[in-house]
């Protein structure tokens, strides 16, 4: 019984599926390909075995999971980052997604995520502002 | 009557020469610290359009000066524009605008906005000559802009703000534009052109920049030529475009986990001719590329030559040297859509007893090891290990995992002079 802490710990490490932090300028988008370089627009999904995949834009992560390369029960975190914040990870179905001609994403999705309405700064509003819910920007993204 | 009529014509001429003349009459500004007017913004509110600017050497700490006219900033003897870390230097939004032998250095950065050393915004005929720029957020930035020219400048930045740099070189919804022997470095991306048709980038150096060398997003009908692309986070990405002829471009260097000479994502109907792949983790990635021809370029001692993934389809790879890659193609499914020939491969053991110069059993450029490689990262472990030729060997002799169809069937003995 002596290895049983050890057998512990390497049963607790094969499980960890907490998100991984953002490291811009090295870590690539899983559907794009393209290095991660602009805070903000990133994002996130840690399936239940622990695996992380990272995006640059929220559009490229929508599309990974239209793709159905991923089973959705098989994930443990959706997550997107706050807009300007470069490590602000919050669940998508908590957010709220705004679009607008002020708001330019690296992949020209051009979504931007809130922790609500009221955050949204003055400069982004507009006449082109429009306002989203994850449901509905889920559905929004088209497959190409 | 003939010598009536040449007098005649002759008059007529000279009279439509002297009137074009005097209507293109330009005046023009001179600026300095000694002259009746010291700055910048001063000369452009007083001048007309066509006018000449001609700027003395000295440091111009202007803030933002803005160029809504179709005029000529001429520096004489390097004259510096400083930007203090809070302005955009220069905005232009007019036609007919030149730019020649300025400096500009610290330009402001924002969060919201794309702050330039030089930023222009809406212009055709634009032509920024001979410029240096240091030390910006974005070098020049251009925007909704059409035959526009860029020569001969150099952009660098300081790579210890590396996250919150722009683009050296950044061009969105433009046409018709030409970038000459440029140099950019230091930045997020060397060139980046976004809706861009139509344009010419060539004899540019990109060097040392945090992402790519050069960067295509939905720009189709471009052409590269003559560039080199060193030491880059990854040297070129070409991403969801058509149409684009990458010709006899050098990319060396471009080392790290995920880097590549160039990347092809969503690629269709262009053509990868005469360059130079040296010393890059992985020559050419494609991803999702159609009806590409890859002819006559150098794979010289990458990690893979090429990486092809099973969504590319159509795709001509002929007349290559490929010359001490560690491995030369790899490729993560058994289907694979496109057509390699008569390359030269430095690792095809077979003969040519009918002395047509071509080998006369095809080559297999898809090792055993690469895909196992490819499906799982660890196998590199193994590298140059006896395992690894036994498992090769065993392969070669009865194809289990290995796309049977990827085979050069007329690989050549010797390399082509490229």
């Amino acid at each position: 019984m002596k290895w049983f802490p050890l057998f512990l710990l390497v049963f607790l490490l094969s499980c960890n599926v907490t998100p991984e932090p953002m490291r811009y300028g090295t870590d690539l988008c899983y559907t794009c390909k393209m290095t991660i370089m602009e805070k903000g627009y990133a994002s996130q999904i840690v399936s239940k075995k622990g695996r992380v995949y990272k995006f640059d834009d929220l559009g490229c992560m929508i599309q990974m999971m239209k793709s159905g390369a991923l089973d959705r029960s098989e994930l443990a975190h959706i997550l997107t980052i706050k807009y300007g914040t470069d490590q602000d990870l919050m669940e998508v179905g908590q957010a709220v997604y705004a679009t607008g001609d002020k708001i330019k994403s690296p992949m020209n999705f051009n979504i931007a995520t809130f922790a609500k309405k009221e955050e949204i700064p003055s400069v982004l509003q507009d006449s082109s502002l429009r306002i989203y819910s994850w449901n509905e920007i889920y559905d929004l993204v088209g497959n190409n | 009557m003939i010598w009536l009529e040449t007098i005649k014509l002759r008059l007529v001429m000279g009279l439509m020469l002297w009137c074009t003349a005097h209507f293109l009459h330009a005046g023009s500004i001179r600026v300095g610290p000694e002259q009746g007017i010291t700055s910048i913004s001063g000369a452009t509110q007083k001048a007309l359009c066509g006018d000449t600017i001609w700027i003395e050497s000295g440091l111009y700490k202007e803030g933002n000066i803005v160029l809504d006219k179709s005029l000529t900033l001429m520096g004489m003897g390097n004259p510096v524009l400083d930007g203090e870390k809070k302005y955009e230097i220069l905005t232009v939004g007019a036609d007919d605008v030149s730019i020649v032998g300025l400096t500009f250095i610290n330009s402001g950065y924002s969060a919201m906005n794309d702050f330039a050393s030089i930023k222009i915004v809406g212009s055709r005929y634009f032509k920024i000559e001979s410029c240096t720029i240091r030390n910006s957020y974005f070098g020049i930035h251009v925007s909704n802009c059409s035959y526009g020219k860029i020569w001969n400048c150099s952009v660098e930045g300081t790579p210890d703000q590396e996250q919150n740099t722009g683009n050296a070189i950044h061009f969105w919804k433009c046409d018709h534009m030409e970038v000459f022997n440029n140099l950019s470095s230091g930045h997020r991306d060397g060139i980046y052109l976004e809706f861009v048709t139509d344009s010419r980038i060539q004899k540019n150096t990109s060097t040392k920049n945090i992402r790519y060398g050069l960067h295509f997003m939905f720009s189709h009908q471009n052409s590269y030529q003559h560039n080199r692309f060193l030491k880059n986070g990854a040297g070129v990405a070409v991403m969801y475009s058509h149409q684009v002829d990458m010709i006899q471009n050098e990319f060396q260097d471009n080392w790290g986990p995920s880097s590549f000479g160039i990347l092809l994502k969503d690629i269709t109907d262009s053509r990868i001719i005469h360059n130079k792949f040296i010393r890059n983790s992985a020559g050419v990635f494609m991803e999702g590329s159609n009806r590409c021809v890859i002819d006559s370029n150098l794979f010289q001692e990458n990690g893979w030559a090429l990486r092809v993934q099973a969504s590319c389809t159509d795709n001509q790879i002929a007349y290559n040297n490929f010359m001490g890659n560690t491995f030369d193609v790899a490729c993560n499914g058994t289907l694979v859509l496109s057509k390699f020939n008569s390359n030269y491969w430095d690792r095809y053991k077979g003969y040519d007893l009918n002395k047509d110069q071509f080998g006369d059993i095809p080559y297999n450029p898809v090792s055993l090891y690469s895909v196992l490689v490819e499906q799982n990262s660890a196998f590199l472990i193994l590298l140059r290990s006896a395992l690894t030729v036994i498992l090769d060997e065993v392969e070669k002799a009865i194809p289990v995992l290995t796309p049977i169809d990827l085979q050069d069937l007329s690989p050549v003995l010797t390399p082509y002079p490229l």
